[in-house]
């Protein structure tokens, strides 16, 4: 492939990316971030504290801090958002058209890969500019874009390419194609990010793990570590001495060793590309279903949802309520049950969970809160979307009560299984920890108002699913903090967080109820 | 130019899509003709280098497409029924795109091929907004991005008004004058006056290969043409083959397929190619076991 064929391809790869709207729902996420990590030193918060001394917000200590916080964030969201395009060439019938053109699977494969680098990228340098304005705001000394520049390239470029690579692997390979790929990519980059903590263990000293650390964030800490002479440093929203002085880092944190390292790191992060080169399904329509987008009917959780399919029978009682029952309430146990009807697993574990949430000890509710939740939510982001994916969007709109009762209707499934999960956790909760149901009953509603208006803003599950993985992820890492305690799980929700999350799920939810409407006006 | 032997598909649970179907296409326009579920987008997707047969092989120019597809896909124009377009390109970014993936590097062609498709005065909108008619032209374009030898295209007017329809006919036919165009349709008035041959398919197997006009000859004799009382209609459809009613000040005017006179006052009548392949048994989908 010559180079204007492979800018063709790579200018429309980042096109098609860049105008959806799943694209603002990250940059307007990472802006938030940006701020929210970047804490006012004036309000006792700082980005980087060493011996509870605040390091200054100069160029050095802000492009660091940002680049680690910031690809623990690209790492998660940046596969959600870069990855799904073969999906939509399977479900737009291109990928037929794209099968029997000339192009080999190796070119076609690196197109799509440069061109979710260059799209990941360009939010990065959206992420970096913001950094700036928050440099000029709150920054310490002058503005050294080289600083930041050298930073951000050595520790996300590794990222960027590692994760394009896993995206362009799970859209290759038909058994990963879909919610699958999604889900086990989350078990894998929680799992990764052992990697810099195994590597920086050991001591200041190179590690060849430090090769696969593709989040940055072990050349970071060893950065800081070298820099400073003492391993006790918090990065990311720690408290400091405002009676100790600030300490300044030097101007260029990176040895020559670092660079290499990362050029290395580089390297081993496009190896992804080889299985995909070699599994890449070219749109046979025998490994991939044309519209579903899914292959892998032997993937274990296919096998898993085939064998348990006789509970699916415990649905039937559920759909014939719906038809009994009138207006949203009726059209919600439907959805609930087509949700729970196809995935049959899902059942067996609401089941378990229920059984679960009465006999556990109150100590272990929180762990079994945070299991049910994140399945819950895996379930929740296809409910706004399932519709459209399905071509059946008009026929629901056409339904009595419009697409005003189909979204109120998804809105109350998701609550209601929500309660399938978690009914005795909530019930003993309210009883011994009021506290905490509240958080419970105030964040289930938020987050599927979320999902639903990311769902049908974005068309698509992802958008959704990538900040509340991120956000569970975040959560489990900072269990202190009330504000992410969004259901409770962690246990230290207060009155203010989850007054807080009730306002935002009524601005949801009033976000979602004018999106509708304004999606009836226009159509 | 295009050569089947003995092409074999098999899906899982030993279904049979395609039933040892052999054929030589010259250049053309190849009409492919069968029920719903024969095997036509199988045969298209096997000789589209999709997917590859069980067993057989597929002949391009002489070349075994099954062991090397990269030697028809650069000649290779190919246009599915369920084409839809990226919604959030322009027209004229779509077809660079795919100009890009098929190597073709003359931007005038891009123009071009729009305004043969009429879609030129809408080449910087995004598809997005497109009918369902402009998705499919520009589908059309996109099949005919590199000038290729061998054209594929299913159910190619789904959607078209028919000004369209008559302006994408004539364009095939125009093509098939050097090439190889195969055309499958369930609607008969899109190939009767392009194509040269029907390939006729009934439970992936070939039944059937002939010119139009030799189908229509073979089925003169079968169609007649009486007009009944509205009273004797449903007794007579539970006779005979029924291909055609229309009520009149008269009666039922009706058009059957039968071997002999099916009533009284019936004429013969000369068959359309429609009425042609609904009396010959290959057309005819065999109730299932």
């Amino acid at each position: 492939m010559n180079a204007p064929a492979l800018k063709m391809l790579l200018l429309t790869e980042v096109r098609l990316r860049m105008r959806r709207t799943g694209t603002l729902v990250a940059v307007l996420a990472l802006i938030v971030l940006t701020w929210l990590m970047v804490g006012d030193p004036a309000k006792g918060q700082a980005l980087l504290v060493v011996d509870k001394m605040r390091v200054a917000y100069t160029s050095t200590c802000l492009a660091l801090g940002s680049a680690g916080l910031g690809g623990l964030f690209m790492g998660l969201a940046g596969f959600y958002l870069a990855r799904g395009r073969m999906n939509e060439d399977m479900r737009s019938g291109a990928g037929a058209v794209l099968a029997a053109t000339p192009v080999s699977n190796a070119a076609f494969l690196f197109g799509r890969w440069l061109g979710a680098v260059a799209y990941l990228g360009g939010l990065i340098g959206i992420f970096l500019l913001t950094m700036l304005a928050l440099h000029a705001l709150r920054g310490e000394g002058p503005i050294q874009l080289l600083v930041y520049l050298q930073t951000f390239g050595l520790a996300l470029l590794p990222l960027v390419f590692f994760t394009a690579a896993m995206a362009v692997l799970c859209d290759a390979w038909a058994p990963l194609a879909g919610k699958r790929g999604d889900v086990l990519y989350f078990i894998f980059y929680v799992t990764q990010m052992a990697v810099p903590i195994a590597a920086t263990a050991e001591g200041a000293g190179w590690s060849p793990l430090l090769l696969f650390d593709f989040s940055g964030l072990g050349v970071i800490v060893m950065a800081v570590r070298s820099a400073v002479h003492t391993s006790s440093f918090v990065l990311g929203g720690g408290e400091f001495d405002p009676a100790l002085p600030a300490l300044v880092l030097p101007q260029w944190m990176w040895s020559m060793q670092m660079g290499f390292t990362r050029l290395g790191c580089a390297l081993a992060a496009m190896l992804p590309l080889l299985p995909a080169t070699w599994l890449f399904h070219r749109f046979d329509p025998e490994k991939v279903k044309a519209r579903a987008g899914g292959g892998g009917r032997w993937s274990p959780l296919s096998l898993l949802n085939r064998a348990l399919r006789p509970l699916a029978r415990l649905m039937h009682p559920v759909f014939a309520l719906s038809a009994r029952t009138p207006g949203v309430l009726g059209y919600a146990l439907a959805v609930l049950a087509l949700t729970l009807a196809s995935n049959p697993a899902a059942i067996a574990a609401a089941l378990g969970l229920l059984i679960a949430g009465c006999v556990v000890p109150g100590a272990a509710l929180g762990g079994l809160t945070l299991g049910a939740i994140a399945l819950w939510g895996i379930l929740v982001s296809d409910i706004s979307v399932r519709d459209r994916q399905h071509d059946v969007d008009v026929m629901s709109a056409a339904a009595p009560g419009g697409g005003g009762r189909r979204y109120a209707g998804q809105l109350l499934a998701s609550c209601l299984l929500a309660l399938a999960f978690t009914a005795p956790v909530l019930l003993r909760w309210l009883a011994s920890d009021p506290l905490r149901g509240a958080a419970l009953l105030t964040g289930v509603p938020a987050l599927a108002a979320a999902a639903s208006l990311l769902g049908g803003a974005s068309r698509t599950a992802r958008a959704f699913l990538a900040l509340f993985l991120f956000g569970m992820y975040v959560a489990t890492q900072v269990p202190k903090a009330p504000a992410l305690d969004v259901v409770g799980f962690n246990g230290v929700a207060n009155a203010q967080s989850v007054a807080t999350q009730l306002i935002a799920g009524v601005l949801l939810l009033a976000a979602g109820l004018w999106r509708e409407r304004w999606t009836a006006a226009r159509n | 130019m295009l050569e089947l032997r003995n092409v074999v598909k098999t899906y899982a649970k030993n279904v049979r899509a395609v039933d040892d179907v052999s054929l030589t296409l010259p250049a053309g326009v190849v009409g492919l003709i069968g029920h719903n579920g024969a095997g036509k987008t199988s045969l298209m997707q096997m000789i589209a280098t999709l997917t590859r047969p069980t067993s057989g092989s597929i002949l391009f120019d002489g070349v075994d497409i099954v062991a090397k597809p990269e030697s028809i896909r650069a000649r290779l124009g190919f246009l599915p029924q369920d084409f839809g377009v990226y919604p959030n390109l322009t027209a004229l970014e779509f077809l660079q795109y795919f100009a890009a993936l098929k190597g073709v590097r003359d931007p005038a062609r891009l123009r071009r091929l729009l305004e043969m498709v009429n879609l030129h005065e809408h080449a910087d909108r995004q598809a997005a907004g497109f009918s369902g008619g402009m998705r499919r032209r520009l589908g059309i374009a996109q099949a005919l991005l590199n000038d290729p030898d061998i054209l594929i295209v299913d159910e190619p007017t789904a959607g078209l008004d028919p000004e369209e329809r008559l302006r994408f006919r004539h364009l095939l036919s125009e093509i098939g004058f050097r090439k190889l165009v195969i055309v499958s349709t369930h609607i008969v008035s899109d190939i009767e006056n392009m194509a040269g041959h029907l390939a006729i398919m009934n439970k992936g197997k070939l039944v059937g290969y002939a010119t139009p006009d030799s189908l229509v000859r073979e089925a003169r004799g079968q169609v007649w043409s009486a007009t009944v009382a509205p009273d004797h209609y449903e007794a007579l459809r539970a006779e005979v083959r029924v291909l055609q009613a229309q009520r009149n000040e008269h009666g039922i005017h009706l058009r059957i397929a039968h071997p002999s006179s099916p009533c009284g006052d019936a004429l013969p009548a000369e068959p359309t190619l429609e009425e042609a392949l609904m009396t010959q048994r290959y057309a005819v989908q065999e109730p299932a076991a």
